[in-house]
């Protein structure tokens, strides 16, 4: 017993020492460098389209801010400048509860319930889903959005949602169980100071088992962060889930995953769920090239994969792997003579350009290189200090927010810069300078989602959607209910944006779809 | 609510309150392993950068909480390896770790002057048990040992500490 005593007052007095340790006084910085591999992961997430649902009119509580634009070209000696105006009409969004409007029909289906569908005019709709159960959102290949519930025991239902309808689908569950033996894996990966060389780890096979529903040609796993684990002698260990391939209804792609926790390395396999045979559609690709290799993943044509790929951890870039004749491809390199000092960013796959910054502690500048005629153009001049980030300088006033766009905050307003344009820069007029705004373009970089957050809150008070082909912009105020948690935003497909939120009392969850009709 | 499937989707909201949850635990443990507020706080932040970037690796067989402790404790170890300069066995933990090296006079960094008696394996036991406050599975999965195994090294530590009391 004293020993016991003892030994809990050392680790009480070591506790409370620890409780006595200084907190961090930095940040979270949602820095270049993390938009610059939000960039990469966007640009290799498969291209999703869209069908448009005949939506139809349902009493509307809610009214947006349409909004209506002007787009004003200046002359400059150097670059074009151009302003986007958002002009609002005054009203807000009333996110709905759960309880339905008196006429509106009964669209509760097993436990998600659509509470409103709302069409607010011929080029954009609202619906607002709550379920008590988890609730999710898919886009099928044809576009169609489906609602996805999951209980607690792990019981998956999937709905339909389209001309306004909710449509609970019965569909059979079928299980298959394929045996897994990667002959030899390509590569060494680096990460955290951990370090593997897989090339000669003899690996065991491996019995997986997917459980998936059939819904058309779409294949529709039942639980899509399953995984099935199993180990590799003392040393290593693995992980399996299954992922979709865009296009195909019979095909899935298992991503095999050694070390997951620390080299966090992925290799791919091909699944089909009609023959069982399982296939290595890598295996005679020479990576000889490329010893350090990770995020290997094929694209739904089966007929090329993409990679993050270099000579060491710190050297990655995204390579294309023809399965066909086995060459691979990269972005290509630059000549070394841009007179960066500080951030490089690499404009996507394929493209001679570059933006990057140069500076002092005083003042730092943005420019455009065009590696064919090797000439930089200045964008921009801060009279700021850079902030550092680690060892990486940082400029305050301007965010990468991939796709060859950044956003640039110059004294109280704000402007959205096309570098694939030569930096034309457009004026946002209306949006404010501050930490609490964030920006998220879609996939296919036509619409900008502009998110205004209340202070110390992950909720949207004010969200714009601004096409960029067109420049005109949705911008509207919202009014949440009290107890309304949101904490996900994101572009479903490149119409569908999606707000996902709680009820923090009754933890009822909540999906908002917002569409846009071209 | 799970945030790593979010911030592997590229929610960036996700990656902020999954910041704000768990910086504390982070910078503290990150600080016990360098020694090094200033050091502590760039390791922290390049802790988040690497959650973002892998949070699609991020599978369900260990907590978020342990997954982000395995990552901070990697970084600060390599930010320490590459202080020195040397080369060592990516297995080993670097001899400069847990050693007060650079804190400002406000910081309290009592806690590294209790376990200064340890050896380097019984300091990140303790570190990963009280600072980052894991479980002995957790801290097994992250040390390459049996939950078992880390439960007796942490009673070998603190019997270990008593003796020098």
């Amino acid at each position: 017993m004293i020993r016991f005593h003892k030994f809990n007052s050392i680790e009480v007095k070591l506790r409370q020492t620890a409780d006595f340790m200084p907190e961090p006084t930095k940040g979270l910085p949602i820095s270049d460098a993390m938009e610059e591999r939000q960039k990469d992961r966007r640009n290799t997430a498969p291209h999703k389209q869209r069908h448009v649902p005949d939506w139809r009119t349902a009493v509307i509580v809610l009214v947006i801010l349409a909004a209506g634009s002007t787009t004003v070209l200046a002359a400059s000696p150097k670059l074009r400048a151009a302003i986007a105006q958002f002009f609002s009409f005054g009203t807000v969004e009333e996110i709905p509860v759960d309880e339905l409007e008196e006429d509106m029909e009964e669209q509760t289906k097993g436990s998600l319930t659509l509470i409103q569908d709302v069409t607010l005019d011929p080029h954009f709709s609202a619906a607002y889903a709550s379920s008590s159960e988890s609730l999710s959102l898919l886009t099928t290949s044809s576009g169609m959005p489906l609602f996805c519930t999951q209980s607690e025991k792990g019981e998956t239902v999937y709905y339909s949602f389209a001309g306004g309808i909710l449509k609970e689908l019965a569909l059979d569950t079928h299980r298959l169980t394929a045996l897994v033996q990667p002959d030899k894996l390509p590569g060494i990966m680096s990460y955290g100071g951990e370090a593997a060389d897989y090339s000669n780890l003899v690996l065991p096979p491996v019995e997986l088992t997917i459980s998936w529903k059939q819904y058309g040609s779409e294949i529709l796993i039942d639980d899509l962060e399953s995984t099935e684990r199993f180990s590799i002698g003392d040393i290593h260990d693995g992980q399996c889930y299954f992922k979709t391939l865009r296009g195909q209804s019979e095909i899935v792609e298992v991503c095999f995953i050694l070390d997951g926790q620390l080299t966090g390395y992925e290799y791919p396999f091909l699944l089909n769920l009609t023959t069982g045979e399982v296939s290595d559609p890598l295996s005679d690709i020479d990576f000889s090239a490329w010893p350090c290799i990770t995020e290997l993943s094929i694209d739904g044509n089966l007929h090329t994969a993409t990679a993050m790929a270099g000579s060491s951890h710190n050297d990655l870039q995204k390579i294309t792997i023809d399965l066909i004749t086995g060459k691979i491809t990269a972005a290509p390199k630059f000549s070394g003579k841009v007179p960066a000092d500080n951030y490089i960013l690499s404009f996507p796959v394929g493209s001679r350009k570059l933006f990057y910054t140069t500076g002092t502690e005083e003042s730092s500048s943005g420019y455009i290189y065009d590696a064919e005629t090797e000439k930089s153009t200045l964008l921009f001049t801060d009279t700021a200090a850079y902030s550092m980030w680690g060892e990486v300088p940082v400029s305050r006033y301007w965010e990468d927010i991939g796709y060859g766009y950044i956003i640039y905050f110059e004294n109280d307003s704000v402007s959205l810069i096309n570098l694939n344009e030569g930096g034309l820069k457009t004026k946002l007029e209306g949006i404010p300078v501050s930490r609490n705004v964030s920006f998220f373009m879609n996939d296919e970089s036509t619409i900008l989602s502009i998110s205004i957050r209340e202070e110390d809150s992950f909720n949207t008070e004010k969200l714009c959607l601004l096409n960029l082909k067109t420049m005109k912009a949705w911008y509207f105020e919202r009014n949440l209910p009290s107890e309304t948690v949101e904490w996900t935003n994101y572009w479903n497909s490149e119409y569908e944006y999606v707000i996902e939120a709680q009820n923090e009392v009754t933890q009822t969850n909540y999906i908002y779809l917002y569409q846009y009709t071209p | 609510m799970k945030l790593l499937p979010k911030i592997a989707k590229g929610d960036l909201y996700a990656l902020e309150l999954l910041y704000e949850q768990q910086k504390i635990k982070v910078y503290r443990l990150i600080l016990s392993i360098t020694g090094d507020s200033f050091l502590a706080e760039d390791v922290t932040q390049e802790t988040f950068l690497r959650v973002q970037n892998q949070a699609q690796s991020y599978r369900k067989d260990i907590s978020e909480t342990a997954w982000i402790a395995a990552i901070a404790r990697n970084l600060a170890y390599d930010s320490l390896r590459r202080r020195r300069y040397e080369t060592v066995g990516m297995e080993t933990i670097p001899d400069n770790a847990f050693t007060v090296q650079n804190v400002d006079e406000q910081s309290n960094v009592e806690f590294l002057d209790l376990i200064k008696e340890l050896s380097q394996q019984e300091k990140d036991v303790i570190c990963l048990r009280i600072v980052a406050d894991l479980s002995w599975k957790e801290i097994g999965q992250i040390t390459g040992q049996s939950a078992d195994a880390s439960r007796k090294r942490y009673t070998r530590s603190l019997e270990k500490l008593r003796s020098h009391m």
